[in-house]
């Protein structure tokens, strides 16, 4: 360790220039090459619950915050080919980018860039790095209506399934409703009671309208679950607008210097003292003469007795 | 060989060298040679008496008789002689003992004769051949510290050190000097280096900071022996790392 100390002291000029100067030079370069904007927005997310019966929180996790679960399903989503192909569409179609190949490079940046976390229980933040404003205001924009669009079609995908099925039960306890009141009405002609006469207690009949009030409740319930997701399905996209609000808008932070631009600084500037140490290591591992008298003594197994400096120089070690 | 270690002049050379003789009177005194002072920093010098304390040549409690510290290195160009040199000067100020440097390396590119100005002339190699007296000079300003130069080892260096081994030079100048600091050749690439190497008690090593390999210091370990090595002298020291972090590492 001694020997490779005291070969960076001994050409220190050179030791300046390759593990100083020189990776300063490079970080401070890259500082001006990877320049770019940081753009964020954030966004407010509602609690289910307060849209009544109409469901915007399908695949929830009970356990976490809207935040949470906002952000979890915002991951996915832009861990997703579509929406990279609705992005890099949205990009050309507004002009962000001239063209494909740089469309193809920005969206590999967001890929590692866009990042999406939560800020207590309702608030989201989403920030991106880009190369210019324009690009990380219309990623981020692209994002937030992507996830809406998402939001509003997995509302009306699923009503519409709910709607078809109950519309098939619907017909089924209609048929059923009609079967019992028309064995009712059967049972009820077979059986005449004379009018001013107290009906005699009748099993029969009294199973009868039984039937007829449970078909006919049957048929109210499935009524009112239509009429629900008929709602959700005409509220969805103002429902969606109102859960998923944008509080501040997607804007660019001043300053050139992203994390990444800094990263990246950081990065070749230490990459740049790696040949300077690289030189150094080879020529203290060259270098086999006698420098550190605690190596002396350890190899040879005799003591230094004295040292002494150089007569020339005039001046004791 | 063994006329060598018979021949007196060393202790002739010895005593004319630390008792001159005294000036007849009318007549100037017979002047000794002396080496030009060689100016090392003061904390040169100090950082080199922090080397020498460091020594430990007997065991703790038993007398000291002498201090044959010999000074080596891997290879040459590390600052051993010049170690050596503040060395000798450190325990000789100090100490006020007699004390010489005797220089063995051979085949050092930066001799003593141009560290301490001294004319070209015989040294140990000559008296080794039997050719010449052996020649002791006063490093000045010190009047107790002396220098042994090597002369001229012309083509065979390794024969010369095999005949100061046996002449048995350093214990013959121990009674007469308490210090005896030995500039050892470097150890690698010289073959005679190990032989020389067994005229001191102690050796320490010297490395040069940012120049020396570990591979050879490690060889030089392993030629010198463990046991002999007192320490290691970090040369030309001056690391960039601060001292702060320095203590953290």
């Amino acid at each position: 360790m001694f020997k490779y100390v005291e070969m960076l002291f001994q050409h220190w000029i050179r030791f300046a220039l390759l593990i100083v100067v020189l990776p300063a030079i490079a970080g401070g370069a890259s500082l001006l090459v990877f320049q770019g904007k940081t753009g964020s927005a954030q966004v407010w997310v509602d609690n289910p619950s307060y849209f009544g019966t109409v469901s915007t929180a399908s695949g929830w996790n009970q356990y976490l915050t809207p935040a949470q679960n906002t952000v979890d399903s915002l991951t996915q989503l832009v861990a997703t080919q579509s929406y990279y192909d609705k992005l890099g569409a949205r990009l050309l179609a507004d002009h962000t980018v001239a063209n494909a190949s740089e469309r193809d490079s920005v969206l590999a940046e967001v890929q590692t860039q866009l990042k999406i976390s939560s800020n207590g229980s309702h608030l989201i933040n989403l920030s991106v790095e880009c190369p210019r404003a324009s690009i990380c205001i219309d990623v981020l924009t692209t994002t937030i209506a992507v996830h809406r669009d998402w939001l509003i079609e997995t509302e009306k995908n699923q009503a519409t399934v709910a709607s078809q099925f109950y519309t098939g039960q619907l017909q089924l306890a209609q048929q059923r409703l009609t079967q019992a009141v028309d064995a009712l009405n059967s049972y009820t002609a077979a059986h005449p009671t004379p009018q001013l006469q107290v009906r005699p207690p009748d099993p029969a009949q009294d199973r009868l309208q039984s039937d007829v009030n449970v078909s006919q409740a049957q048929v109210n319930t499935i009524q009112d679950k239509m009429q629900n997701i008929q709602f959700s399905m005409e509220a969805a996209g103002e429902i969606d607008q109102t859960a998923l609000r944008v509080i501040d808008p997607p804007r660019v932070k001043s300053g050139r210097f992203t994390s990444t631009t800094k990263k990246l600084a950081l990065m070749i500037g230490g990459g740049a003292v790696v040949p300077g140490l690289l030189y150094l290591f080879v020529l203290g591992w060259l270098d086999r003469t006698a420098r550190n008298p605690r190596e002396l003594e350890t190899r040879l197994g005799v003591r230094v007795v004295s040292t002494i400096g150089n007569l020339l120089s005039e001046k004791a070690p | 060989m063994s006329e060598l270690a018979q021949r007196q002049d060393v202790e002739e050379a010895v005593n004319s060298a630390l008792n001159p003789a005294p000036p007849n009177l009318g007549f100037a005194p017979l002047a000794r040679e002396r080496t030009r002072p060689v100016n090392f920093p003061p904390w040169f010098i100090d950082r080199c008496r922090q080397a020498y304390l460091a020594v430990q040549l007997a065991e703790h409690g038993a007398p000291r008789e002498n201090r044959v510290i010999g000074i080596s290195s891997a290879v040459h160009g590390e600052g051993k002689t010049s170690i050596a040199v503040g060395i000798a000067t450190a325990i000789a100020a100090d100490t006020s003992e007699p004390t010489i440097l005797v220089e063995c390396d051979f085949a050092s590119r930066v001799g003593f004769q141009d560290l301490f100005g001294l004319n070209r002339g015989p040294g140990l190699c000559e008296w080794l051949d039997g050719m010449e007296r052996l020649r002791l000079v006063q490093a000045a300003p010190l009047e107790n510290a002396f220098v042994l130069p090597a002369g001229d080892p012309g083509i065979d260096p390794a024969r010369l050190v095999f005949r100061l081994t046996e002449s048995h030079l350093i214990p013959r100048l121990k009674p007469s000097f308490k210090n005896i600091i030995i500039d050892l050749p470097p150890m690698i690439n010289i073959a005679y280096s190990s032989l020389a190497c067994r005229l001191a008690d102690r050796i320490l090593l010297v490395a040069r900071y940012g120049v020396t390999m570990m591979e050879d210091l490690e060889k030089a370990m392993f030629l010198l022996g463990q046991e002999r090595v007192a320490g290691v002298v970090m040369n030309s020291y001056q690391p960039r790392t601060p001292a702060w972090l320095r203590r953290l590492l």
